[in-house]
């Protein structure tokens, strides 16, 4: 008698027996059915050639070099890139200066203007062929002249 | 050949051409105490039988690692315990919403189970049993039912004795409390 029988009047007077029960001839066929799923499961376990098995480790090793050595050489060219502005085309300049033109100031560009001053504009040879083009293409040339 | 010696079947079950003859002695001598052992926790005979296959396909697939730290009982033993646990725990993540409980089930599977011989208070007992918390209801069935000493109960269940003990005795008492009620 355990020592719960203190605490457990009617548990102690319960038959300690096993009630359930299993189909006929149950355990004499389980070994046999336990060895067939074992087989079962070795013929369907997916055999590695032995050839990889052996050099998996190396290829895993040759994989993590080259890795490292790509990821070095793009990281290298990302810090040391001189994309400087000498090859960036007109285009991409206005871009830029459009995209960010709220950012620019205004006295920034004057500044910028005067140290790349540009030849005086000389409008005195505006020729009468020009006069005539924008006369026929309906251009107020007097406000141009005046703007300028 | 002293086949109950499990050191013997250890050594017969590492060579190669005596390892198929060597897991199935070790599958008599052990299956039944483990297919209770399993049967008490997923109460279903079916259950029992998948879970107590894929203990046996464990043990095949570790025996070779198995290095002796603990006796070969209790090894089988922790590892069908694990595996019932699991397809315990496989069920309970089924039911996300927990209208339907694992232990609604089970009781279930008890009284609908055709291999259930037991009379009407060992019915009540069983039914008390699944009422328990899951670890309660392990150390209940292993001191119980299988008369399992705590020293060994400890070693399998990796806990001490002094809890074991009284996880034993809070399950006697809410027992004696179910049988007591109608």
């Amino acid at each position: 008698m355990d020592e719960s029988s203190n605490i457990s009047p009617r548990l102690t007077k319960i038959k300690r027996g096993n009630p359930y029960s299993v189909p006929e001839n149950y355990f004499e066929e389980l070994p046999g059915r336990i060895q067939e799923a074992i087989h079962v499961q070795k013929e369907t376990e997916p055999v590695k050639p032995f050839t990889f098995r052996f050099i998996r480790p190396q290829l895993a090793v040759a994989a993590s070099i080259i890795a490292f050595a790509v990821i070095g050489y793009f990281g290298y060219k990302l810090i040391h890139s001189d994309n400087s502005a000498s090859e960036l085309t007109s285009g991409e300049i206005a871009e830029y200066v459009e995209y960010y033109s709220s950012e620019i100031e205004e006295d920034m560009f004057i500044e910028m203007l005067e140290e790349n001053k540009l030849p005086e504009a000389d409008y005195s040879d505006l020729s009468d062929e020009i006069i005539t083009y924008l006369v026929d293409e309906n251009i107020d040339y007097q406000s141009i002249i005046e703007i300028l | 050949m002293a086949k109950n010696n499990d050191k013997e079947l250890l050594s017969l079950f590492r060579d190669e051409n005596t390892r198929h003859h060597a897991f199935n002695i070790i599958i008599r001598k052990y299956q039944e105490r483990l297919y209770w052992h399993v049967r008490r926790i997923v109460i279903s005979h079916d259950d029992a039988d998948d879970v107590i296959q894929n203990t046996f396909i464990r043990v095949w697939n570790g025996l070779e690692k198995f290095h002796e730290a603990s006796k070969l009982y209790t090894w089988l033993y922790r590892i069908a315990t694990n595996e019932a646990l699991s397809f315990l725990k496989q069920y309970r993540k089924k039911f996300i919403i927990p209208i339907v409980t694992v232990e609604n089930i089970l009781e279930n599977s008890l009284e609908s189970d055709s291999f259930f011989n037991g009379d009407e208070i060992q019915m009540k007992l069983q039914k008390a049993i699944l009422s328990l918390p899951e670890k309660q209801r392990l150390v209940f069935n292993m001191k119980y039912f299988d008369e399992m000493k705590y020293e060994e109960m400890a070693k399998i269940l990796n806990t001490s004795v002094g809890a074991l003990k009284a996880s034993y005795h809070h399950a006697v008492k809410k027992i004696e409390k179910k049988l007591g009620k109608g």
